[in-house]
């Protein structure tokens, strides 16, 4: 009898063995970037009088300790700005060509304090008259 | 042909065909002719079984549960390994993907981070498929192994067959040969 009992623990300690050694304990990393910032909205920009100014409005600053601005032109060259105060929902831009013609894709996203780029706004394109 | 090298030839046909060689004792025929027939102890059997799933059946004449039971555990292995070999390729590559990913968390980007969050999401599918079918043939390959423990321990895995007809062994005359064998019990 403990002959025929030491044979099934043999055998089942066997399949025990398996089963721990092939145990699959591998998990995804905690997601940090869902959710951390919010895309800024509303992106509008008005040229008045040689004055570009664009405005946005951001759904929550959780998170947010700053804002980039990014100017785009028909070359795919890209100009940024850097807005520090994140409760700003305008800036004023005056150093850019605005020479008659030309064509700039506006983009905005919000800066954490460990410099981690939120999600993109929607472009919002300028065509200087 | 020369006398010089048609002798050995000659001498080689004879013995391969079994046939008396001239000068050679016919009481005792070279050890290479002798052949074992006797029936393998059921120790020598089970621990057979017990280094692969077969063969002690095999060996006791249990041609058929043996060659399938060998068959079978070795395609079972074959995919569990490679099963596995895969498992640890995609858990490398994701382990690679996990620490992008978590560098891009200072001076990264959303977009950077969404992209390599997928490629993770699949690897991590593959991960879950491999495992899935690892855990699979293995078990199905230990429960035939713990089958055939069961069938040389327990059963009559390792009593000797008879089969019906077989092709063995036999001395005949003074060389060897095979019979094919019909029992009628």
């Amino acid at each position: 009898m403990t002959d025929r009992l030491t044979r099934i623990l043999v055998v089942a300690g066997g399949a025990a063995l398996l089963v721990v050694a092939c145990s699959n304990d591998v998990e995804l990393p905690t997601n940090y970037h869902d959710g951390r910032l919010a895309a800024p909205e509303q992106v509008t920009s008005n040229l008045t009088d040689g004055t570009l100014t664009i405005e946005w409005q951001m759904p929550t600053l959780e998170n947010v300790t700053g804002l980039v601005l990014s100017f785009t032109d028909t070359t795919g060259a890209e100009t940024t700005r850097f807005v520090e105060d994140e409760t700003n929902t305008s800036y004023v831009e005056n150093t850019i060509s605005l020479d008659s013609g030309a064509t700039w894709v506006i983009r905005l996203w919000a800066v954490d304090d460990l410099g981690f780029f939120g999600p993109r706004s929607a472009a919002d394109t300028l065509m200087v008259p | 042909m020369t006398s010089r090298t048609s002798l050995p030839l000659t001498l080689f046909l004879l013995l391969a065909l079994g046939l008396p060689v001239p000068g050679m004792s016919q009481e005792r025929p070279p050890k290479r002719f002798e052949i074992r027939n006797e029936p393998v102890a059921k120790s020598r059997a089970r621990i057979l079984s017990g280094l692969y799933p077969g063969l002690g059946q095999l060996v006791t004449g249990h041609r058929d549960k043996g060659t399938a039971m060998v068959v079978a555990h070795t395609g079972l292995l074959v995919v569990w390994l490679t099963s596995h070999a895969d498992y640890n390729t995609h858990e490398e590559q994701l382990a690679l993907y996990e620490d992008r990913y978590l560098d891009l968390q200072e001076g990264g980007s959303f977009q950077e981070a969404e992209e390599t969050w997928q490629l993770m999401r699949e690897r991590k599918d593959d991960l879950d498929r491999s495992h899935l079918l690892r855990m699979t043939f293995g078990l199905l390959a230990a429960g035939l192994y713990s089958y055939n423990l069961v069938d040389v321990l327990w059963l009559d895995g390792v009593e000797s067959a008879s089969s019906a007809l077989s092709l063995e062994p036999r001395r005949l005359g003074g060389g060897a040969g095979v019979a094919l064998v019909a029992r009628f019990d």
